[in-house]
């Protein structure tokens, strides 16, 4: 069903407003990853800690289901179908992918967050829990990939939107007096 | 995946190259074949990364409670290199949360922390005792914590199976450091003799986290032998000390 004009402006703008977001949540939430690896000050790595899990849990989390979720309504629901353009495809496989890995994360991100929390983890300890640095950075460069895809549009149609192309012409040429 | 208007939808062809015959499907562009080429040349590393193991332990259970443990059945006698570690029964109600703790660390992780493996399998033949008695395993040690405190947190020495996976963990102290022998989870400590890996006599009580006839506090685990070649043999430590 292809939206009509407004509706579908209304769904960009709350598409645009989680992907972006997204993006600037997972940038404020690598300052924090970052400080956990290399800060040496206990009581700092201890409230990074419990910072990047509330982010994560309350803002990224949100935001990534609501990207995906408005993402494939603004695929269905125009007529760039989910299926049809290869840069529509790879995205939703990417934002798919990022979500993913991002809940799975989130997982090690609460375990942090739980030892941090506990006012007897040592300080040693907190230093060398670990980061997750190398997921947020890897996602991050995920979701500037999509956006760039988004942005540009590269042509080319799949089998399948090329098929479905073929038919919506012969409807038209049916349809014509 | 943004569909922004910047673009008129999809028209009748938008996407048909010139000089395609129309029943002919368009091939795959260039741009796509690039990137599954880098997508797959991505999955490869990532795949090569996790078989090896390079970076540590990977997958979200990493550091939850025994993520790190089998749940097998266990075989006849595995070596401290079997994949089947069947989980510990009969660890004290106290010595839980030490497990939820270490029972996931890694060789890498745990080095982090200053503990430092070492390159030999410990069995109850580097104490002059009979092979039947088993194994401990790889331990690595903190060394900076041998002269106490004795604190169920911070044990002085992890024990590792060939694979890298925890087997349980060891607390210890060197003799001269403390005047009685201490206690820890109800059970007091039994005196060892200086070995491969620690030159002093000391205080030890082992914690296992796998499964272990003897109980999960005995010195040795009879369901474990040291991989072939493995053992120090007759180098340091013994009772010669």
């Amino acid at each position: 069903m292809i939206m009509p004009p407004g509706l579908r402006k209304f769904a960009l703008s709350i598409h645009l407003t989680a992907s972006v977001g997204w993006i600037g949540a997972v940038a404020a939430y690598i300052a924090l990853d970052v400080t956990t690896a290399a800060s040496q000050d206990a009581q700092t790595v201890r409230a990074a800690y419990l910072g990047m899990e509330l982010i994560a849990r309350y803002v990224i989390v949100p935001l990534a289901l609501a990207s995906l979720l408005t993402g494939v309504v603004m695929s269905v629901g125009t007529r760039w179908g989910l299926f049809r353009h290869y840069w529509v495809l790879i995205s939703l496989l990417l934002t798919v992918l990022a979500t993913v890995v991002l809940l799975a994360e989130t997982q090690t991100i609460s375990y942090y967050a739980h030892r941090a929390a506990d006012p007897a983890t040592p300080g040693d300890e907190l230093r060398t829990l670990g980061s997750t640095l190398v997921h947020s950075i890897g996602g991050t460069v995920l979701l500037l990939v999509i956006l760039v895809l988004n942005v540009y549009k590269p042509q080319g149609l799949t089998r399948y939107g090329w098929r479905k192309q073929q038919e919506q012409q012969e409807q038209r040429k049916v349809s014509q007096p | 995946m943004s569909q922004s208007d910047t673009r008129p939808d999809p028209g009748a062809a938008p996407d048909a190259p010139a000089g395609v015959p129309r029943d002919t499907p368009p091939g795959t562009p260039g741009w796509v074949k690039m990137f599954g080429l880098v997508a797959l040349v991505l999955v490869v590393l990532v795949a090569i990364i996790m078989v090896t193991g390079i970076g540590g332990q990977h997958g979200p259970g990493r550091h939850l409670p025994g993520g790190n443990s089998s749940g097998s059945t266990p075989t006849a006698k595995p070596d401290a290199g079997t994949p089947t570690l069947p989980v510990g029964g009969g660890i004290p109600a106290e010595a839980a949360p030490v497990r939820a703790r270490f029972a996931s660390y890694t060789v890498e992780q745990a080095a982090r922390e200053g503990y430092v493996r070492d390159e030999f399998c410990l069995d109850a033949t580097a104490f002059g005792q009979s092979v039947e008695h088993g194994a401990m395993g790889f331990h690595a040690t903190n060394e900076t914590l041998l002269r106490g405190p004795i604190d169920s947190n911070r044990p002085q020495a992890l024990m590792f199976d060939s694979e890298g996976r925890v087997l349980g963990v060891e607390y210890e102290v060197v003799a001269d450091a403390v005047s009685d022998p201490p206690s820890l989870f109800g059970r007091t400590f039994g005196k060892l003799p200086a070995h491969a890996g620690v030159e002093h006599e000391h205080y030890a009580l082992h914690l296992w986290f796998i499964e272990n006839p003897n109980g999960a506090l005995a010195d040795f685990n009879p369901s474990l032998t040291c991989p072939p070649g493995s053992t120090p043999g007759h180098e340091p430590g013994g009772e010669d000390h």
